[in-house]
């Protein structure tokens, strides 16, 4: 609060002066107006009679342009004492007007000789007035005023309007001039004509009324009409009872319906509570219909079950039936999934054998309610739920798609085979149980299966790609069977389905390859061996190649066309490692021998090297074969290993290494894993996933200081939040025995710093040691003349320490 | 209370066919490109009820409870008398009102 300086009785005329003048000129009318008064009354000077009308007349302004109207004609007036101009007066008039004085004001009105803009605008505040009802102001002006001749008209209007005569009320309006003082009145007066049947048109009549207008209020209390649903009720709730009723005969509403407005807007102030709206509906089921009263109040239930008891009060008892449902339903709103279920489960029991369809339902909603907590594979109850589902209904195809996706989560193999074939069985034309079938019957192994589901799939549906790509491996696979029974004929067939079935742009090769296979195994070139010695063979590709070459093996294949499609199918593939591994998987799916295929084509360079998106694509191939149930990946990329380990140089991503890197730790081999994951270490420094791929690839050779690393490494990923990388490392220090150290104790690595080492030695579980290995660190420690505690040295049988 | 089957006008017991026929008319009637806000409402409505497995979901799961904008659409429904003419007394007396605001 800004404080008031206290201006002494002896105060120089000329302090006060300065001061007054300051004070005006800063808008500081009030104390302007004080300090003036004081001169004044010193000495009458003209220069500050004219300077404190001045203040007078800016405080007026300041107090209406707060709608201090009152106060405002009160300050005019003392500044009139003051001085004779009347320049501003048409603000003097506004505010009488608006503090009521309408008799005075008029006078002053028709008295001053006004700006033609003043003048219009008084005009219509008159006219206004005249028309609310002020009859005084007649007798203000005269009977030749264009003001009162033109009330007449507007009466007339207004008459012909509360007789419902709208056509005499058009024709009185149009008598109106444009430039009236009641123009404002003819444009919502014209709204309110129509509103009924147009009340769009109204709406934009209203729209034009401008806001300074005397009419803009009540214009914007028409447009309320114009509003519905919650809308209305909240504009309504803030309207005055005589503005309520005017809007109810706007909207044509029946005193019933006013009776429910009115208790509906009581409801709103108890914020529209399920209670208090139940207590509206039911006082008025008469009026808005007995069958809508009882289902609205029905609805309202599962949001206030402690309503029940009224409800059957009036509309009579519920089934149990449904009053668990009520609850249950309640539950659920307030997020209490058991206690929604239990209840759920009640309903199912209230529900008579006929109504199966509801039992279903409720059962599926059970599921999808699991579903919701993220917990429909932790539940056990899910699989129980959806089976008894299907026993109500058995014609839902989602429900056995989620049981089988379900067993098969659980690996549970044989329910998930049975519920694939019960799925089948409803739905033997519906792709997608089609193609849970095909997945099946190729898990299963049953190919020729596999591969009828994928042709009465790609009827259904001719362009289904998953479809086609089963199909092609499901025939290719069933080949392979055939041509270990020998049935070459039959596994030609198989094969020439799945060629026609792979689209020209997409081969993979495999068919080709196959159909080499084929005949080298037909003319008896090849056979396949059941424990073939190159299964567990550790010899590279180069030398493979170059094993047989000495005997000419390409001469002595009988059917060129058996190495055409071999090559064929090594180009297919990618050529390179990816051909080759296509080559090398294939062959070994058949039992041959590598030595007997591989010479047959074009020799790789030793030198060779890959590419990045070549690695890329074996290890795409590696997890595809994998998938697809081959367990002697890590023997087929063996050939491959010197050419692979070089590859590690290659620029590849963070993503892409750690891909590889999962990738080699999966097929166990860790002289491939090592180069990769230590060029990673090079290229992201100690990032705690790549240090887990490098020490586990020392598996078995590892350093005490590596348990370290990892630890370190560990807390690293647990910052990042990398809960994997924290999993790998945990279960890789559980296997970290220390009998995997085998020379830990007595060949301490120089390099290394002791001090961690001997730190590491602090923290093993002494427990874990055998006595034999006990003694031989206590003999290490004593070497290094290191003091040695009270071990727990444990006790061996017949010894007593 | 405007539940799916009032908003597309069937019955609690209609069929899928009468539930479609009853949107593509509402369709009709509000295009999304001249009513995207109805078309919308219309559009949810037949996907909450247009097979009897939605139906019987709809009826035994739903439980959003209706709300006073609902049901003063109905009260306002329900109405039988036509739009009146206010008497001159409270026309001029709420126009005075509002002048004087």
């Amino acid at each position: 609060m800004r404080k008031k300086k206290k201006i002494s009785q002896n105060t120089s005329i000329e302090t006060l002066q300065v001061n007054a003048a300051k004070l005006l000129a800063t808008g500081r009318y009030k104390d302007a107006i004080e300090t003036y008064k004081r001169l004044l009354k010193k000495e009458q000077r003209d220069e500050w009679k004219t300077a404190l009308a001045k203040a007078y007349l800016r405080r007026a302004q300041t107090l209406a342009n707060k709608g201090m109207y009152k106060e405002a004609a009160v300050l005019w007036e003392n500044r009139a004492n003051l001085c004779s101009d009347k320049k501003d007066i048409d603000q003097y008039i506004y505010w009488l007007i608006r503090a009521s004085r309408y008799v005075r004001a008029a006078r002053l009105f028709t008295e001053s000789h006004l700006p033609d803009n003043a003048t219009r605008q008084l005009q219509a505040q008159f006219g206004a007035l005249l028309l609310a009802g002020c009859r005084d102001l007649t007798e203000a002006f005269p009977q030749d005023s264009l003001l009162l001749k033109q009330y007449a008209l507007i009466r007339d209007a207004l008459q012909a309007y509360f007789q419902g005569d709208d056509k005499s009320a058009e024709d009185s309006l149009k008598k109106i001039p444009f430039r009236s003082p009641y123009r404002d009145f003819r444009t919502f007066f014209k709204a309110l004509l129509i509103i009924e049947a147009d009340p769009n048109g109204a709406s934009q009549l209203l729209e034009k009324v401008p806001a300074d207008s005397p009419y803009a209020q009540f214009a914007a209390l028409i447009g309320i009409a114009g509003q519905d649903g919650e809308t209305l009720l909240t504009a309504l709730s803030k309207l005055s009872h005589h503005e309520q009723m005017f809007i109810a005969d706007l909207k044509g509403w029946d005193k019933d319906q006013l009776k429910i407005i009115f208790m509906l807007l009581t409801a709103a102030k108890r914020d529209s509570s399920p209670r208090a709206l139940l207590e509206v509906v039911a006082a008025n089921r008469q009026s808005l219909g007995d069958n809508y009263s009882r289902q609205f109040c029905l609805a309202l239930l599962p949001s206030y079950p402690a309503g029940v008891k009224f409800y059957e009060k009036i509309f009579g008892p519920l089934s149990a039936f449904e009053k668990n449902r009520i609850t249950a339903l309640n539950y659920e709103r307030r997020e209490q999934p058991l206690m929604a279920e239990k209840f759920w489960r009640l309903c199912v029991n209230n529900i008579k054998e006929d109504d199966t369809l509801k039992a279903a339902s409720i059962m599926r909603h059970l599921v999808e309610q699991a579903e919701q907590y993220g917990e429909e594979f932790d539940n056990h109850q899910v699989p129980d739920d959806l089976a008894e589902s299907l026993r109500f209904d058995p014609d839902d195809k989602i429900s056995y798609l989620k049981l089988i996706q379900w067993y098969e989560h659980q690996d549970d193999k044989r329910s998930y085979h049975k519920w694939v074939d019960s799925a089948v069985k409803q739905f033997p034309k519906d792709s997608d149980v089609l193609l849970v079938g095909m997945e099946s019957a190729t898990r299963k192994k049953a190919f020729k299966k596999a591969a009828k589901f994928a042709q009465t799939l790609l009827k259904v549906d001719p362009i289904n790609v998953k479809a086609r790509q089963i199909a092609c491996s499901s025939h290719i696979s069933h080949a392979r069977k055939l041509i270990k029974l020998g049935k070459y004929e039959l596994a030609r067939k198989e094969l020439a389905q799945a060629a026609r079935l792979e689209k020209t742009n997409r081969r993979s090769g495999v068919v080709q390859i196959n159909q080499a296979l084929l005949e080298l195994q037909a003319e008896g070139f090849v056979s396949p061996k059941r424990r073939s010695r190159s299964r567990r063979s550790k010899a590279s590709l180069f030398e493979l190649q170059y094993s047989n070459v000495a005997k000419n093996l390409q001469s002595k294949v009988k059917n060129p066309k058996a190495i055409e499609l071999l090559q064929e199918g090594l180009e297919l593939a990618g050529g390179g490692i990816c051909g080759f591994f296509r080559v090398i998987v294939e062959a070994k799916n058949q039992w041959l021998d590598l030595a007997n295929i591989l010479p047959l084509l074009p020799i790789l360079d030793k030198h060779y090297l890959s590419t990045r998106q070549e690695v890329l694509k074996l290890v795409r191939l590696i997890n595809a074969y994998s998938e697809e149930g081959m367990t002697f990946m890590t023997e087929a990329v063996t050939p491959l290993l010197a050419l692979l380990q070089k590859a590690a140089i290659l620029d590849f991503y963070k993503e892409e290494m750690l891909s590889l890197c999962e990738c080699f730790k999966k097929l166990k081999h860790n002289k491939l894993l090592r180069p990769f994951a230590e060029l990673a270490l090079k290229r992201w420094p100690e990032q705690p996933v790549f240090v887990f791929y490098q020490v586990y690839s020392k598996s078995g050779y590892w350093k005490i200081s590596d348990i370290d690393r990892l630890r370190t490494a560990a807390d690293e990923a647990e910052e990042q939040g990398d809960q994997r990388t924290v999993m790998m490392i945990a279960t890789l220090l559980n296997e970290m025995k220390p009998q995997s150290f085998p020379n830990s104790f007595d060949d301490f690595d120089g390099e290394d710093n002791i001090e961690s080492e001997l730190e590491a030695l602090r923290n093993l579980d002494l427990n874990d040691l055998t006595p034999a290995e006990l003694i031989r660190l206590v003999n290490r420690l004593e070497s290094l003349g290191i003091e040695i505690p009270d071990l727990p040295i444990p006790r061996q049988r017949g010894s007593r320490r | 209370m405007k539940t799916p089957f009032d908003i597309l006008g069937v019955p609690d017991d209609a069929t899928d066919e009468v539930i479609k026929k009853a949107y593509l008319q509402r369709v009709r009637q509000y295009p999304p490109e001249r009513a995207p806000e109805q078309f919308q409402k219309i559009r949810g409505a037949f996907e909450a009820i247009q097979t009897r497995d939605q139906r019987l979901k709809y009826q035994l799961f739903h439980h959003e409870p209706p709300n006073l904008g609902a049901l003063l659409e109905r009260v306002l429904q329900t109405t039988t008398s036509k739009p009146q003419r206010t008497s001159e007394q409270l026309f001029t007396q709420v126009l005075a009102d509002r002048v004087r605001r």
